[in-house]
């Protein structure tokens, strides 16, 4: 076989085996979801994307809002942070809220709850910032949250009590130092 | 149309248009199936990127006026830069069969480069051998560490949450009313700020669920087995029998999980594999591609329409 042709047969096989030994190496070292990161684990694990998701939770003077509602730039953040939680993307999503003005929107219209959930349905204050000004606002001052609490929640299922539950998997605090 | 019967302003029976047809695949090349074949996939299911979308619409209008144009490298090198840019943009977004599907433009990318025919040939029946069985074995590996799969957990929270399978489980007799609840408990679970108080929710799980999640989990398992170690090995009748297995695989996997530019790609490695060799099989990857793309129909929808299910939504 000629040199040529041995490289064109190889450079397939070696792109996607090291893609996958790194996605094994992040799954395992950094939590990677199994489903992401070109390892072929769609529908292999039950640690999928739709089962983990973040909240954001911020506090500017004494109060706390949750927050609920991101901008594009801070979605792909959210997304990275989900999806593998590492230290440096939980870091970097915390340093992004903290770097944004903030614009009270409204009171969130809390969405109805479910039928089963109604009894036990809890819901914080309702007050609602988002990192741009709201239409027809001209004039709202923004705000900047003096720190957020970033954590990622994995939904686990038990098959044998059938129970759907919400832990927490990784958690960063971050505060706004002088300079931020 | 044949020329006598264009001259003549008639239609060329269906048999013989037919013939002709086989005839004209038979004549492409295997280069020449895929890289049409994988043209169509990248306008039927390209990346989401504007750059990547324009690139495979200008790329297809030059084959269409050019077909020459798909023999060179760097009609594919293009795609092939800008589909892994797009990867590279959002690596943590992006679902595994995109990368998939890169790593097939790289491979037209390193065939085309090669001068001549038999061997750009030789070299897309190899990354295609591989890319089928990595996909395969690459899920059995995943598949098999996950913790969460072998057990039936995955597909069982799956069928439970997952809208895209309402359909497929109202045919198969699973309570809708169950569904219903599960997705909203699972919304309310998951919203931004804390809906339940408790963080968690018992699912309404009955025994006829729980048996559709196994035999989804084992069959989806053992026909990736199969399909895997059987185009490992050597042999006519094996590789036919492969070559079966993944006709099946695909049918059967991307109805369930419609998945379907994947399901696409699948169908591109094994055509490009049974091209010219196994000339039934090759009609059945095409026929499949047909397949595929009748599975965008809402079928739960039309056979609710037409009154041979009864859907409570």
């Amino acid at each position: 076989m000629t040199l040529s042709k041995l490289v064109a047969t190889l450079f397939v096989p070696v792109i996607a085996l090291t893609v996958f030994a790194n996605q094994l190496y992040r799954q395992a070292a950094h939590d990677l979801s199994a489903w992401k990161g070109g390892g072929m684990g769609m529908f292999a694990s039950a640690d999928a994307p739709a089962y983990r998701f973040a909240r954001a939770i911020a506090q500017t003077g004494g109060q706390t809002i949750h927050l609920d509602c991101f901008a594009p730039d801070l979605d792909d953040l959210l997304t990275s942070a989900t999806h593998e939680p590492s230290k440096q993307n939980l870091s970097e999503l915390a340093r992004a809220v903290l770097a944004k003005a903030w614009y009270l929107h409204e009171a969130a219209a809390a969405p109805a709850p479910s039928p089963a959930a109604a009894m036990r349905f809890q819901r914080p204050p309702a007050v609602r910032y988002c990192p741009y000004p709201r239409a027809g606002g001209l004039g709202d001052q923004p705000v900047r949250f003096d720190s957020v609490r970033i954590a990622v929640y994995k939904l686990t299922y038990d098959r044998a009590t059938n129970t759907l539950s919400a832990e927490e998997a990784a958690a960063l605090d971050h505060v706004r130092l002088s300079s931020q | 149309m044949s020329d006598s019967a264009a001259n003549s302003g008639t239609l060329d029976s269906p048999r013989r248009l037919w013939a002709r047809f086989l005839a004209g695949l038979d004549g492409r090349s295997r280069f020449e199936v895929a890289a049409g074949l994988t043209i169509l996939l990248t306008l039927f299911f390209p990346f989401d990127d504007w750059y990547f979308q324009i690139a495979a619409q200008l790329l297809a209008l030059a084959f269409v006026l050019h077909p020459r144009a798909a023999a060179s490298p760097l009609y594919w090198y293009l795609l092939a830069l800008l589909g892994s840019l797009a990867i590279l943009e959002h690596w943590h977004a992006v679902d595994n069969h995109k990368y998939l599907f890169v790593y097939w433009l790289w491979g037209l990318v390193a065939a085309a480069f090669l001068s001549r025919g038999d061997d750009r040939d030789l070299v897309l029946r190899r990354t295609a051998r591989f890319m089928i069985c990595f996909i395969m074995l690459g899920a059995v590996v995943q598949k098999t560490i996950s913790g969460s799969y072998l057990d039936a957990t995955m597909f069982e929270v799956i069928l439970l949450t997952d809208p895209r399978f309402e359909g497929l489980l109202a045919v198969l007799g699973v309570d809708q009313h169950d569904l219903a609840l599960s997705h909203a408990l699972y919304n309310d679970l998951r919203a931004p700020v804390p809906a339940i108080a408790e963080g968690s929710a018992v699912l309404p799980a009955d025994g006829w669920l729980k048996a559709v999640a196994v035999a989804f989990t084992w069959l989806d398992y053992a026909i990736q087995v199969v399909v895997g170690v059987l185009f490992l090995l050597p042999g006519e009748r094996i590789e036919r029998l492969a070559h079966l297995g993944l006709v099946i695989f695909i049918l059967f996997v991307y109805f369930v999980a419609p998945v379907l530019g994947f399901g696409w790609l699948v169908a591109i490695l094994g055509m490009t594999l049974a091209h010219r060799r196994f000339p039934r099989l090759a009609l059945g990857y095409l026929a499949s591609f047909i397949v595929l793309i009748s599975y965008q129909i809402p079928w739960s929808k039309v056979l609710m329409e037409l009154g041979w299910l009864e859907f409570i939504g």
